[in-house]
């Protein structure tokens, strides 16, 4: 697979190229906030470095709300339309590694299995996914924690690496190779090779923490006196999982507008009270040490279990936006320290 | 900033020892030198955790109503939180008595995201100070001392409030800002309109902003009623407006300005402009601040005679 340069001032003309065969979707920048992955529009200032914290990729493939199927009744009529996206060949661009890395857990959760859900799989399945890698790492990532990041580079199909006036864009799939099938592209050097190793090498050594002896999951009890001491301090807001690129946790609710029904899907949360309240008046989650608890077991432990992949990629985005400074790597550093792994069965 | 640290620490174990609380909240170190995290803490040689520098931003009185409901808890705390604790008080959320208010001067916090705006590499910090005038920043490389102006949070830099108002000790100088930031609103309303309506329509509806304020206490929020349903869980902008809308009316004459809201938000609406812009218009129509201790009860608990009439007075 040929590796290409990119000079960072022929974008525009990349991106234009990208256009004719795919929909190109990219992190945008936004005024007061942070970017935002959309369909790129002429005029949109795209942020492809990495060099920002966006909001997490996972915002275009399951949208924060979202239109399922639409009702209408007439006497003696009853019509059900299914609104699903149109399935077209898409380019998304500019994502960190880690949220890639993260599309991989919510492939299992919405194309494996019994079920593959129509909505998620008309955005997903025709998609090429470019990660990039940025120049400087941010001090919250601790990707190489969760896994061995080799594994990862499979799983998308090209990498961009900042490489200050250009990124190298290293091909890791076959499907990839359509991304670098523009002529404005050029054969790396030697140097840019080593300068791309060198990013690699840089991430694969980034915050190594304690915990990371990839047997973490099975320290994790359900009994630990860590989830007690985080739900003293925890809010109980959304915004760790929000803002997370692996979290998929939605809520399907009615609207009735006249004689139509909308069904969508919008966004929910493990660490809300109503998230587990039954229409019984029953919470079997009735405070926040249950529900601290589940977000990061899931992660950590049950997606594991289940997926064979960790639900968490270390891209850092709770533990930079916690309002009370909940850390999770401290988390786990702890848990770690204190605990032997539980024997396996 | 450690000899008041030092003191917070004698008095938190004063208290702790001669029974006259039973848990202290303060800050303690965060998991990164730019953060602070709040802590309970129940036993005096646990004290040291305790700390005070220019990023102890939790507003701490948050935990009160559920805290301190049947128990006497010591909380330190800077002027606005102090705010925060005396509207507690006055709409009966906590009793004065169960309080012990280790009260703080205050200079001023920072914005972690602003050090970085500064030139700051966060991952260098190893600590930080209040200087004449400015923040110390000491890093690997050295100390860097940042204006005022340039990293303290915008609620900070509007404040003139910055002696504690009510507290049973107090520690600490509190530094007023050299120039007060004035509201960046547009004034014609049709402008305010759509600025508003481009802040709201970021709104993920992580409720954060809801979930951080020590006064948006109700045991279940409108927003999360489902029957009658007030507004929808979609982030749609007409629900954001419904729900931001509501929750500035809820707050209106109550809201003590300490800018949580505005600080936790991941998507970076500026709640706490709306809630200044709230807070004028109440003192301008009813002379009344959220959070004086010289007022008896809430604005909308009390009837004057010469109130006016918002109907007549747009």
């Amino acid at each position: 697979m040929a590796d290409k340069i990119l000079p960072k001032d022929k974008i525009p003309g990349f991106i234009d190229a990208l256009q004719k065969q795919f929909v190109v979707v990219a992190p945008v920048e936004r005024t007061d906030a942070p970017a935002e992955f959309k369909e790129v529009a002429p005029g949109d200032n795209l942020i492809l470095d990495g060099s920002q914290m966006m909001m997490p990729p996972k915002d275009y493939l399951l949208p924060r709300y979202e239109t399922l199927l639409k009702v209408s009744a007439r006497p003696g009529e009853v019509e059900v339309q299914p609104v699903v996206p149109e399935n077209k060949p898409r380019v998304m661009l500019g994502m960190w590694l880690p949220d890639a890395q993260a599309i991989q857990v919510l492939d299992r959760v919405f194309l494996d299995g019994k079920f593959k859900d129509p909505y998620y799989a008309a955005r997903r399945e025709n998609t090429t996914l470019v990660a990039v890698m940025p120049a400087e790492m941010r001090w919250s990532w601790f990707c190489a924690s969760t896994d061995d990041v080799e594994k990862w580079k499979p799983n998308v199909d090209a990498i961009m690496y900042d490489l200050g006036d250009r990124f190298y864009i290293e091909v890791t799939s076959p499907k990839g190779e359509a991304v670098v099938e523009w002529d404005g592209l050029s054969a790396p050097s030697s140097d840019d090779v080593e300068n791309k190793n060198r990013l690699w090498e840089q991430f694969k050594s980034h915050n190594v923490l304690p915990f990371s002896d990839g047997k973490f999951y099975e320290r994790l009890a359900w009994d630990h006196p860590i989830w007690a001491e985080i739900a003293q301090k925890c809010i109980g807001c959304g915004v760790c999982s929000y803002m997370c690129p692996s979290c998929s946790c939605f809520d399907i609710q009615d609207e009735v507008c006249g004689t139509c029904i909308e069904r969508y899907r919008c966004r929910d949360t493990c660490q809300f009270e109503e998230f587990t309240l039954m229409g019984s008046g029953h919470n079997p989650r009735p405070d926040q040490l249950p529900r601290s608890r589940q977000r990061l077991m899931h992660k950590f432990k049950y997606q594991h279990e289940q997926y064979g992949v960790v639900g968490c990629t270390g891209c850092g985005r709770c533990v930079e936006l916690c309002p009370v400074n909940v850390d999770i790597r401290d988390v786990l550093n702890k848990v770690c320290a204190e605990r032997e792994p539980e024997p396996t069965t | 900033m450690f000899e008041v640290e030092n003191k917070i620490r004698q008095e938190a174990k004063r208290v702790l020892e001669n029974g006259l609380v039973e848990l202290v909240i303060g800050w303690a170190p965060g998991s990164v030198p730019f953060r602070t995290t709040p802590v309970f803490i129940d036993r005096p040689e646990d004290v040291d955790k305790l700390v005070w520098n220019p990023v102890c931003a939790n507003n701490l009185a948050v935990y009160l109503p559920k805290i301190a409901k049947d128990r006497k808890v010591g909380i330190v705390a800077k002027p606005c939180d102090i705010r925060s604790i005396v509207a507690l008080i006055q709409e009966n959320q906590v009793k004065r008595d169960n309080i012990y208010i280790i009260g703080l001067g205050c200079a001023g916090v920072v914005d972690p995201s602003r050090l970085e705006l500064a030139g700051v590499r966060l991952s260098d910090v190893t600590a930080l100070d209040w200087a004449a005038d400015g923040i110390k920043v000491i890093t690997l490389n050295g100390e860097q001392l940042l204006k005022s102006t340039d990293v303290h949070r915008d609620m900070c830099l509007a404040c003139t409030k910055r002696e504690p108002a009510l507290f049973d000790v107090k520690f600490g100088e509190a530094v007023l800002p050299s120039e007060v930031k004035p509201r960046e609103l547009p004034e014609l309303p049709e402008e305010r309109q759509k600025y508003w309506s481009e802040q709201f329509s970021k709104c993920i509806r992580c409720y954060a902003c809801r979930q951080i304020c020590p006064n948006c206490y109700c045991e279940v929020c409108f927003a999360d009623r489902v029957e009658p349903k007030w507004t929808a869980k979609k982030a749609v902008p007409e629900e954001n407006w419904m729900f931001h809308a509501t929750r500035a009316m809820h707050l209106a004459g109550r809201c003590i300005q300490c800018g949580e809201c505005e600080r936790v938000c991941p998507v970076g609406i500026r709640i706490a402009e709306l809630m200044r812009e709230m807070a004028e218009a109440v003192k301008n129509k009813y002379d009344y601040e959220a959070g004086d201790p010289n007022e008896e009860a809430p604005l909308l608990g009390t009837f004057r005679e010469n109130d006016v009439d918002p109907a007549q007075h747009s």
